[in-house]
């Protein structure tokens, strides 16, 4: 059975996930408690690293793997755009792109699914994937060192919820259902904008998320600079006002300080609110707006009788999505986190390099300092490079998205305007 | 008329496609969503055109219906929006 080749793999993934846990686990034990047993102090730290890079290696076995489905007569791009279709008649969010499909299973797990030509037959394949949350959150995990166990584990669990929907949502839509090519006109048009609507609600759906992000990002930013203006004005208005003694008039300090503290996040919090939020919401809007219609076309209750019509809908989405594009191509960390991940990094081992220089100020050993330092400049130089090329690469694709698409919006307006008054 | 409406055509005939065989006149004013008159003139419009037909009900009710034209225009307006919704240039 072709579908015991995921269970296979989970089984195996958790196996080995079992025994870099116990050597991780025999590791940290090892540094953290003295034992007179192990005096190399090389191998204490070197047991603990080495499983966390087996965790890691684990982890990027885990996302490359991939299963085979079934196999079908079609040929790849139109099993792909067939199986696009009936997915969306069944509400998930589906998006096609040069790589195959990509399929929202749960809020933070996704699959891709794959097909090709072999032996004259279209193999139809799915290996895991996720939701930019499911891989920002993921990554992060991955990064704090401890909780990369548990970014292992919930690797493997998501193979197993995508195993579980291949087989149950994925497969039977594959096999057994008339093609789009053989529909007549009034098919089309149903087919048509379900996939329409579909594919609107989707990118409503991702630029609410991106924008959605965007806002918490924002509070988190005003909270963490928030406390550094409290600890700042806290440590000036005692040293300042009341002189160098932490048992002289807390209160007022404390007081001044919370004040200072409400006025320097009052403007970022009042933007965040009234911009970033407001607009969260209006996509929010557009997402309901366009699965309530998708849910009318796919389901029993038609719609109402003075209701927009699907098309009106779709073409005032349509002049909606250069916004929605727009968002999405800005959110860095929520719709690229691997570059972020990268620039995190450098940034990190940027940080701990000077840290370390500066640590051994005094420790006379000038190769040392030297190569710490330089290491430290050098990393800091890359995250630099990298950040810079990904926000120029951003804006310019940015540019390009939105100038095609107001092209293809203006081309299309004007080719139905004619269509009407040549008919 | 020289230039119809895009959206009040599109609603009409989506309408007629939904309803799947002629309907009655007051209704399918409701689904256009303008005042009788401007909907006598784009009812006037698309019988000029061919993208529907009027019919009579056994009652003696004027219905409107949607041809085979009228279906494989709202077809291609469909087809060309959705090509755009894909991030695709519409084909003809």
């Amino acid at each position: 059975m072709k579908h015991e080749n995921a269970r296979k793999a989970v089984l195996i993934l958790a196996t080995v996930l079992v025994v870099l846990v116990i050597l991780f686990g025999y590791g940290a034990l090892l540094i953290y408690s003295d034992h007179p047993d192990e005096p190399n102090f090389v191998l204490r730290p070197g047991l603990l690293y080495l499983s966390y890079f087996g965790l890691v290696a684990l982890f990027l076995v885990s996302i490359s793997l991939s299963y085979e489905l079934t196999t079908v007569d079609a040929n790849p791009k139109t099993a792909l755009a067939d199986l696009a279709h009936r997915l969306r008649v069944s509400r998930y969010r589906v998006k096609e792109d040069s790589k195959g499909l990509k399929v929202q299973v749960t809020s933070s797990t996704a699959i891709r699914i794959i097909a090709k030509e072999t032996r004259g037959r279209t193999v139809i394949g799915y290996k895991l994937d996720q939701t930019p949350s499911g891989w920002t959150a993921l990554i992060i995990l991955l990064f704090m060192f401890y909780l990369a166990i548990v970014t292992v584990v919930l690797t493997i669990y998501a193979i197993w919820v995508v195993q579980r929907f291949a087989q149950n949502a994925v497969l039977p839509r594959v096999v057994g259902v008339k093609r789009t090519a053989e529909e007549g006109p009034s098919d089309v048009i149903k087919s048509t904008l379900v996939d329409g609507l579909s594919e609107g609600y989707r990118l409503a759906s991702e630029a609410y998320e991106a924008q959605y992000s965007n806002y918490q990002d924002g509070i988190l930013a005003v909270m963490t600079g928030g406390l550094f203006v409290w600890f700042l004005s806290f440590m000036s208005f005692f040293v300042l006002i009341r002189g160098h003694s932490l048992y002289e008039d807390v209160e007022g300090s404390l007081v001044a300080s919370i004040i200072v503290t409400l006025l320097f996040s009052l403007l970022p919090m009042v933007y965040l609110t009234r911009k970033v939020k407001i607009k969260a919401l209006e996509f929010r809007s557009w997402s309901d707006k366009l699965l309530a219609r998708l849910q009318q076309e796919t389901g029993v209750e038609p719609p109402k009788e003075d209701q927009t019509s699907a098309f009106e809908l779709l073409a005032k989405a349509s002049k909606e999505t250069p916004k929605w594009m727009k968002v999405m191509r800005r959110a860095g960390l929520f719709t690229d986190p691997w570059t972020w991940f990268a620039i995190f990094m450098l940034a990190y081992v940027a940080f701990q390099l000077i840290l370390a220089g500066i640590a051994t100020w005094y420790s006379n050993n000038l190769i040392l300092q030297a190569t710490l330092f330089a290491g430290g400049i050098v990393a800091a130089f890359c995250c630099f490079l990298l950040y810079r090329r990904w926000i120029t690469k951003a804006r310019e694709e940015e540019t390009t998205t939105i100038t095609n698409w107001e092209a293809r919006l203006r081309t299309v307006r004007e080719k139905m305007q004619r269509h009407l008054e040549e008919l | 008329m020289d230039r119809p409406d895009l959206y009040v055509v599109a609603r009409i005939l989506e309408r007629l496609w939904r309803e799947n065989g002629p309907m009655v006149k007051t209704r399918l004013q409701v689904a256009a969503r303008v005042n009788y008159d401007v909907f006598s003139k784009y009812l006037t419009w698309l019988l000029e055109k061919g993208l529907v037909s009027l019919e009579n009900s056994p009652e003696g009710r004027e219905m409107v219906a949607i041809t085979d034209k009228g279906m494989e225009s709202y077809k291609k307006l469909v087809q060309w929006i959705n090509e755009v919704i894909h991030d695709k240039m519409p084909g003809r």
